[in-house]
Protein backbone atom coordinates (compact mmCIF):
# COMPACT_ATOMS: atom_id res chain seq x y z
CA UNK A 1 0.00 0.00 0.00
CA UNK A 2 1.73 3.55 -0.71
CA UNK A 3 0.01 5.61 2.00
CA UNK A 4 -0.20 4.58 5.75
CA UNK A 5 -0.35 8.19 7.07
CA UNK A 6 -1.09 11.44 6.10
CA UNK A 7 -1.33 15.03 7.56
CA UNK A 8 -3.57 17.50 6.89
CA UNK A 9 -3.94 21.98 8.05
CA UNK A 10 -7.26 22.88 8.47
CA UNK A 11 -8.58 26.45 9.35
CA UNK A 12 -11.01 26.42 12.18
CA UNK A 13 -14.48 26.93 10.49
CA UNK A 14 -16.97 25.25 9.19
CA UNK A 15 -16.59 24.85 5.31
CA UNK A 16 -12.94 23.39 6.21
CA UNK A 17 -14.43 20.03 7.31
CA UNK A 18 -15.52 19.14 3.66
CA UNK A 19 -12.08 19.31 2.91
CA UNK A 20 -11.07 17.75 5.83
CA UNK A 21 -13.32 14.88 4.63
CA UNK A 22 -11.98 14.36 1.04
CA UNK A 23 -8.55 14.08 2.49
CA UNK A 24 -10.17 11.00 4.90
CA UNK A 25 -11.35 9.50 1.53
CA UNK A 26 -7.84 9.65 -0.17
CA UNK A 27 -6.23 8.42 2.73
CA UNK A 28 -8.74 5.60 3.18
CA UNK A 29 -8.45 4.88 -0.66
CA UNK A 30 -4.58 4.71 -0.47
CA UNK A 31 -4.36 2.91 2.69
CA UNK A 32 -7.15 0.34 1.66
CA UNK A 33 -9.13 1.08 4.78
CA UNK A 34 -12.47 -0.77 4.22
CA UNK A 35 -15.71 1.08 3.88
CA UNK A 36 -16.97 0.11 7.31
CA UNK A 37 -14.12 1.85 8.90
CA UNK A 38 -13.64 4.67 6.76
CA UNK A 39 -17.74 5.32 7.51
CA UNK A 40 -17.34 5.37 11.26
CA UNK A 41 -14.01 7.81 11.24
CA UNK A 42 -15.90 10.20 9.01
CA UNK A 43 -18.95 10.56 11.91
CA UNK A 44 -16.03 10.53 14.37
CA UNK A 45 -13.54 13.64 12.05
CA UNK A 46 -16.96 15.62 11.90
CA UNK A 47 -18.08 15.45 15.01
CA UNK A 48 -14.63 16.63 17.00
CA UNK A 49 -14.29 18.96 13.97
CA UNK A 50 -17.40 20.58 14.29
CA UNK A 51 -16.93 20.50 18.35
CA UNK A 52 -13.58 22.49 17.70
CA UNK A 53 -14.95 24.92 15.34
CA UNK A 54 -18.19 25.81 17.02
CA UNK A 55 -17.57 25.80 20.67
CA UNK A 56 -13.42 25.64 21.69
CA UNK A 57 -11.86 26.49 18.60
CA UNK A 58 -10.34 30.00 18.16
CA UNK A 59 -12.16 31.69 14.79
CA UNK A 60 -9.23 31.54 12.25
CA UNK A 61 -6.98 29.05 14.27
CA UNK A 62 -5.34 26.18 13.13
CA UNK A 63 -6.44 22.31 13.56
CA UNK A 64 -3.90 19.90 12.58
CA UNK A 65 -5.34 16.16 11.59
CA UNK A 66 -2.92 13.38 11.53
CA UNK A 67 -4.35 9.66 9.90
CA UNK A 68 -2.70 6.73 10.29
CA UNK A 69 -2.67 2.88 9.38
CA UNK A 70 -1.35 0.89 12.30
CA UNK A 71 -1.39 -3.42 12.43
CA UNK A 72 -4.49 -3.22 14.20
CA UNK A 73 -6.36 -0.46 13.84
CA UNK A 74 -6.53 3.48 12.15
CA UNK A 75 -5.59 6.48 14.45
CA UNK A 76 -7.14 9.74 13.88
CA UNK A 77 -5.42 12.60 15.66
CA UNK A 78 -6.43 15.88 16.09
CA UNK A 79 -4.93 18.87 17.41
CA UNK A 80 -6.09 22.76 18.43
CA UNK A 81 -5.65 25.54 20.40
CA UNK A 82 -8.80 26.47 21.85
CA UNK A 83 -10.25 25.77 25.01
CA UNK A 84 -9.96 22.57 26.97
CA UNK A 85 -12.25 20.34 26.37
CA UNK A 86 -11.95 16.40 27.32
CA UNK A 87 -14.67 14.82 25.65
CA UNK A 88 -13.92 11.77 27.76
CA UNK A 89 -15.73 13.49 30.70
CA UNK A 90 -18.54 14.83 28.90
CA UNK A 91 -21.47 12.62 30.57
CA UNK A 92 -24.38 12.08 27.99
CA UNK A 93 -28.20 12.40 28.89
CA UNK A 94 -29.53 8.95 30.08
CA UNK A 95 -31.80 8.08 26.89
CA UNK A 96 -34.97 8.23 27.35
CA UNK A 97 -34.67 12.23 28.06
CA UNK A 98 -36.51 13.78 25.40
CA UNK A 99 -35.26 17.26 25.38
CA UNK A 100 -34.25 17.50 21.73
CA UNK A 101 -31.52 20.24 21.58
CA UNK A 102 -29.18 18.82 24.58
CA UNK A 103 -29.72 15.42 23.17
CA UNK A 104 -28.75 16.36 19.97
CA UNK A 105 -25.72 18.69 21.44
CA UNK A 106 -24.47 15.29 23.48
CA UNK A 107 -25.13 12.70 20.29
CA UNK A 108 -21.55 14.02 18.61
CA UNK A 109 -19.30 12.36 21.50
CA UNK A 110 -21.56 9.67 22.24
CA UNK A 111 -21.28 8.67 18.35
CA UNK A 112 -17.30 8.99 18.91
CA UNK A 113 -17.19 7.58 21.85
CA UNK A 114 -19.66 4.65 20.52
CA UNK A 115 -18.27 4.18 17.09
CA UNK A 116 -14.18 4.36 18.09
CA UNK A 117 -12.31 1.69 20.14
CA UNK A 118 -10.41 4.07 21.87
CA UNK A 119 -10.71 7.71 22.50
CA UNK A 120 -7.31 9.49 24.46
CA UNK A 121 -7.01 12.96 24.86
CA UNK A 122 -4.22 15.01 26.64
CA UNK A 123 -3.63 19.01 27.27
CA UNK A 124 -0.11 19.76 27.05
CA UNK A 125 1.47 23.56 26.01
CA UNK A 126 -2.12 25.03 25.55
CA UNK A 127 -2.97 22.41 23.12
CA UNK A 128 -5.76 19.77 22.86
CA UNK A 129 -4.47 16.38 21.55
CA UNK A 130 -7.24 13.62 20.83
CA UNK A 131 -6.30 10.25 19.54
CA UNK A 132 -9.07 8.05 18.35
CA UNK A 133 -8.64 4.44 17.34
CA UNK A 134 -11.06 2.18 14.96
CA UNK A 135 -9.66 -1.93 14.89
CA UNK A 136 -9.07 -3.27 11.23
CA UNK A 137 -11.46 -6.23 10.84
CA UNK A 138 -9.97 -9.24 11.93
CA UNK A 139 -9.13 -10.49 8.62
CA UNK A 140 -6.69 -7.17 8.05
CA UNK A 141 -5.08 -6.85 11.21
CA UNK A 142 -1.08 -7.30 11.21
CA UNK A 143 0.64 -9.15 13.73
CA UNK B 1 -24.50 14.57 -0.43
CA UNK B 2 -27.75 15.07 -3.34
CA UNK B 3 -31.95 15.13 -2.35
CA UNK B 4 -33.73 14.08 -5.32
CA UNK B 5 -37.44 15.06 -4.24
CA UNK B 6 -40.30 13.37 -6.09
CA UNK B 7 -44.16 13.67 -5.63
CA UNK B 8 -46.14 10.46 -5.05
CA UNK B 9 -50.56 10.30 -4.44
CA UNK B 10 -49.74 14.03 -2.99
CA UNK B 11 -47.36 12.88 -0.53
CA UNK B 12 -43.34 14.67 -1.07
CA UNK B 13 -40.78 11.82 -1.28
CA UNK B 14 -37.05 13.00 -0.74
CA UNK B 15 -34.09 10.51 -1.11
CA UNK B 16 -30.84 11.61 1.21
CA UNK B 17 -28.33 10.29 -0.74
CA UNK B 18 -24.74 10.44 0.56
CA UNK B 19 -23.64 11.91 4.05
CA UNK B 20 -25.27 14.26 5.78
CA UNK B 21 -22.51 16.20 7.84
CA UNK B 22 -21.64 19.69 9.30
CA UNK B 23 -21.20 21.34 6.44
CA UNK B 24 -24.12 20.16 4.31
CA UNK B 25 -26.57 19.62 7.15
CA UNK B 26 -28.01 22.94 7.17
CA UNK B 27 -28.72 22.74 3.42
CA UNK B 28 -31.02 19.63 4.23
CA UNK B 29 -33.28 21.41 6.36
CA UNK B 30 -33.49 24.35 4.32
CA UNK B 31 -34.69 22.48 1.20
CA UNK B 32 -37.59 20.45 3.97
CA UNK B 33 -38.38 23.81 5.47
CA UNK B 34 -39.04 24.85 1.56
CA UNK B 35 -41.15 22.04 1.37
CA UNK B 36 -43.31 22.49 4.30
CA UNK B 37 -43.41 26.34 3.11
CA UNK B 38 -44.97 25.41 -0.14
CA UNK B 39 -47.98 23.98 1.80
CA UNK B 40 -46.98 20.52 2.13
CA UNK B 41 -49.37 17.81 4.12
CA UNK B 42 -47.04 15.14 4.21
CA UNK B 43 -43.19 14.56 3.63
CA UNK B 44 -41.49 10.75 3.33
CA UNK B 45 -37.61 10.85 3.83
CA UNK B 46 -36.47 7.53 1.89
CA UNK B 47 -32.86 7.16 3.97
CA UNK B 48 -32.02 3.66 2.15
CA UNK B 49 -29.20 5.89 0.20
CA UNK B 50 -27.96 7.68 3.43
CA UNK B 51 -24.20 6.25 4.50
CA UNK B 52 -24.47 7.94 7.41
CA UNK B 53 -25.31 11.14 8.96
CA UNK B 54 -23.72 13.03 12.19
CA UNK B 55 -25.37 14.95 15.05
CA UNK B 56 -25.73 17.86 12.89
CA UNK B 57 -28.00 16.06 10.50
CA UNK B 58 -30.05 14.80 13.64
CA UNK B 59 -30.45 18.45 14.71
CA UNK B 60 -31.85 19.52 11.00
CA UNK B 61 -34.01 16.23 11.21
CA UNK B 62 -35.31 17.50 14.59
CA UNK B 63 -36.08 21.15 13.51
CA UNK B 64 -37.95 19.65 10.25
CA UNK B 65 -40.17 17.66 12.18
CA UNK B 66 -40.91 20.35 14.78
CA UNK B 67 -41.93 22.42 11.86
CA UNK B 68 -44.04 19.99 10.26
CA UNK B 69 -45.68 19.25 13.75
CA UNK B 70 -46.56 22.94 14.01
CA UNK B 71 -48.31 23.48 9.90
CA UNK B 72 -49.85 19.74 10.88
CA UNK B 73 -47.73 18.24 8.32
CA UNK B 74 -46.69 14.40 8.41
CA UNK B 75 -43.05 14.02 8.13
CA UNK B 76 -42.07 9.66 8.26
CA UNK B 77 -38.81 8.38 7.38
CA UNK B 78 -37.83 5.06 5.90
CA UNK B 79 -35.41 3.30 4.51
CA UNK B 80 -33.08 3.55 7.90
CA UNK B 81 -30.13 0.53 7.34
CA UNK B 82 -26.69 -0.36 8.65
CA UNK B 83 -24.50 2.87 9.92
CA UNK B 84 -27.40 5.51 9.98
CA UNK B 85 -29.72 2.96 11.87
CA UNK B 86 -27.20 2.43 14.39
CA UNK B 87 -26.87 5.83 14.60
CA UNK B 88 -30.54 6.36 15.12
CA UNK B 89 -30.00 3.81 17.96
CA UNK B 90 -26.63 5.42 19.92
CA UNK B 91 -28.20 8.91 20.11
CA UNK B 92 -31.87 7.18 21.29
CA UNK B 93 -33.51 9.21 17.95
CA UNK B 94 -36.08 6.38 17.08
CA UNK B 95 -38.58 7.86 19.43
CA UNK B 96 -38.19 11.13 18.64
CA UNK B 97 -39.90 10.69 15.09
CA UNK B 98 -42.21 8.52 12.55
CA UNK B 99 -40.57 6.04 11.52
CA UNK B 100 -41.87 3.27 9.03
CA UNK B 101 -40.36 -0.27 7.91
CA UNK B 102 -40.37 0.08 4.28
CA UNK B 103 -41.17 2.70 1.51
CA UNK B 104 -44.40 1.75 0.74
CA UNK B 105 -45.45 1.61 4.93
CA UNK B 106 -44.39 5.37 4.41
CA UNK B 107 -46.40 6.70 2.10
CA UNK B 108 -49.15 4.94 3.85
CA UNK B 109 -48.59 6.36 6.91
CA UNK B 110 -47.85 9.69 5.34
CA UNK B 111 -51.74 9.51 3.35
CA UNK B 112 -53.37 9.01 6.76
CA UNK B 113 -55.45 12.27 7.82
CA UNK B 114 -53.58 15.50 8.75
CA UNK B 115 -51.94 15.51 12.47
CA UNK B 116 -54.01 16.70 15.05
Amino acid sequence: MANTEASLEVVSALPEIERAAAWLDTFAAEADVPGEVTSRLHVALDEILSNVINHAGRRGGRILLHVRRCAQDVELTVVDDGLMFDPRRFEPLPVGVRVAEQRVGGAGLLFVRTLMDDVDYTHRNGQNRLVVRKRLPPALQKE
Amino acid sequence: MELFEANQDAVDVVHVVGRVNSANAQHMAGRLDDILERGSRAIVLDLSRLEHMTSSGFRSLLMAERRAAEKKARFVLCGLQGLTLELFEIGGFLDMFEVAKTRDDALQRAAAPARV
